[in-house]
């Protein structure tokens, strides 16, 4: 389980300094698919007086003392949404290809899809969901498939990072044009898409916002400087951001097309 | 002793399946049939029909190697570090497969030789090997991929062609030897009795180790063709390879535990379970229901398989009385 754990002698010009030997421990930690038994040791660390932080995946909501949500399914959704509308202004049948038809965190997105698509954009329709297997030749062989059995999709909406290239490369090597591809992935992977114009946007919570929002928190939550039931959070170059409870919600969603993808190295 | 056709010629069993399958796709989705998707279909498959050439050997010999998702991984890496130092994608063929060969020599020593059970072995290295691979390739994919590296250098068109043929080839190969030739057949009597094998003079160690490394280096061979296909190598590709492939295997009817099983069948699982997932989409099946029935066609496959067993062994039972 990969844990950061950071003692008070963090010192740097550029941050609010820690004092010396106040004794300040902040844990703030990935709970992926464990959140059970993670949970429980992190009541025991809070019961010893530790502050918990959780980040990109969270805990049982008792078990820490802030959620640092990259952003929320509806965040994501209706970004994708928006965006196949913005690319299919006539309307029309788009296909979802997705990780595993058991993923949480993916069905979740997969309605939120359907419900942003069914209030703003009558004239939009999911014509089929498939999984990938969060495999990217899975992914390249589903978009073969689709392709040719729903021959009126015009946008593939890939929400596993592999199978956004995976997509990609089935509709650049069928020579179709005019089907594009959207989702969330990695900057890296989907580079030569993006250029070769197949994959028009993909989306990504900012992973360097995302470091500077966990780490900034830690520190206002070790001066208790977070005041219970604020909606509001200023954490300084991000800005004022909003509260639903105790989850810190870092934004919306950052946009990666042609114009913005090579100054992404990640 | 008169036997049911479907339960003595288990193969047909799986042929008549697939017969089934591709008389309702001819019905209701005639645009299966088409080339394209022929071709796309025989292409993504191609890797784990390798792959299960290698691993009806080792099958046979009563060993199992759950780790070639993991060579393959490796052998991909290889192929794709070597390609973007500028070597030719036919030298960085051979590499992936003496890599993968070397990979599939660990596994059939310590098999062989030290006797620890291949599942162990091979689960070992399953996990060993990729995060291995994951600690040095720290994650990213390999892109950048010199413009001689998509289909081998070939036009797409007789890359496809190629790839057919060798792996014709490769099939004919290993059905005519394991049935006519004696490394053919000493690997069907490592299978079905160790010991007896060794009496006779069978050097049943270096069988079960050359299943292995044929194997590897037919990972190694699937890895690059397979690789070439794309223009960037993802670092974690082959997940769950190794669960295709033994299903084909056994789906094919080669016994689980050694000593029984044809290429003819491996082949034909290959085909059916390779052919179901899209036939489904084609067909408009709901996603859902898709490992269901994948689930339910290897179960029916390996009753059948068993019922054959039992009625061998009854059979044999009754052959031993006397009179």
């Amino acid at each position: 389980m990969p844990t950061l754990s950071m003692h008070s002698r963090a010192d740097s010009s550029a941050w609010p300094k820690f004092r010396n030997g106040e004794g300040m421990l902040l844990l703030a930690l990935l709970a992926v698919e464990n959140k059970g038994s993670i949970s429980t040791v992190l009541r025991k660390a809070r019961q010893h007086g530790i502050s918990v932080l959780t980040w990109d995946a969270d805990a049982e909501p008792d078990a820490r003392d802030y959620f640092l949500n990259q952003a929320t399914p509806e965040g994501i959704a209706n970004a994708l949404t928006d965006e196949a509308a913005r690319l299919m202004p006539q309307g029309g049948q788009f296909a979802i290809i997705t990780g595993a038809l058991s993923a949480e965190n993916q069905n979740q997105w997969i309605a939120n899809i359907r419900k942003r698509q069914a209030a703003r954009y009558p004239n939009l329709s999911v014509a089929t969901i498939q999984p990938s297997d969060d495999d990217r030749d899975k992914a390249f062989s589903q978009a073969q498939t689709i392709l040719k059995v729903f021959p009126q999709v015009r946008l593939i909406m890939a929400i596993s990072a592999p199978a956004v290239p995976g997509a990609a490369e089935a509709v650049q090597q069928s020579g179709r044009k005019g089907i594009d591809v959207i989702g969330l992935s990695l900057p890296a992977i989907c580079k030569p898409y993006a250029h070769s114009g197949v994959v028009q946007t993909i989306f990504l919570w900012n992973t360097r916002d995302l470091g500077y929002l966990t780490v900034y928190a830690g520190f206002l939550q070790a001066q208790k400087k977070i005041p219970t039931a604020a909606t509001t959070v200023a954490v300084g170059r991000l800005g004022t951001l909003q509260m639903r409870g105790t989850e810190i919600v870092l934004g919306t969603p950052l946009l990666i097309n042609q114009a913005n993808i090579d100054s992404l190295n990640f | 002793m008169k036997r049911a056709l479907l339960t003595r010629h288990y193969e047909l069993a799986v042929l008549v399946t697939i017969a089934i399958l591709a008389v309702v796709l001819a019905f209701l989705a005639p645009g299966y049939f088409s080339l394209g998707n022929l071709t796309d279909l025989f292409l993504a498959n191609m890797p784990v029909m390798l792959i299960a050439l290698g691993m009806t050997l080792i099958i046979l010999t009563g060993q199992i190697d759950i780790s070639v998702g993991s060579i393959f991984a490796i052998c991909s890496i290889v192929v794709g570090i070597l390609a973007r130092a500028g070597v030719h994608p036919l030298v960085g063929l051979l590499a992936a497969c003496a890599a993968g060969a070397a990979c599939g020599a660990l596994n059939g020593s310590l098999v062989a030789y030290l006797r620890v059970p291949s599942v162990v072995v091979t689960l070992a290295t399953m996990v060993a090997l990729r995060d291995a691979l994951r600690w040095q390739t720290q994650g990213p994919w390999i892109g950048n991929l010199p413009a001689t590296f998509p289909w081998l250098g070939l036009s797409q068109r007789s890359y496809t062609a190629t790839v057919l043929a060798l792996v014709s080839t490769l099939v004919f190969v290993f059905i005519a030897g394991l049935r006519y030739l004696r490394i053919g057949r000493i690997v069907f009597a490592t299978g079905s009795n160790d010991a007896a094998a060794r009496i006779i003079g069978i050097p049943t160690e270096r069988v079960v180790l050359s299943t292995f490394v044929i194997t590897g280096a037919l990972t190694g061979l699937s890895a690059t063709l397979n690789s070439v296909r794309f223009n960037q190598i993802p670092s974690n590709t082959g997940l769950g390879l190794e669960l295709k492939v033994i299903a084909a295997v056994a789906i094919g009817g080669t016994a689980i535990t050694g000593g029984s099983g044809t290429i003819v069948g491996t082949v034909l699982g290959v085909v059916l379970l390779g052919s179901i997932g899209s036939a489904l989409t084609f067909l408009n099946v709901s996603t859902y229901w898709e490992k269901a029935i994948q689930g339910g066609i290897i179960l029916a496959a390996i009753a059948i398989r068993m019922k054959k067993n039992y009625r061998e062994r009854d059979a044999n039972a009754i052959d031993a009385l006397p009179g």
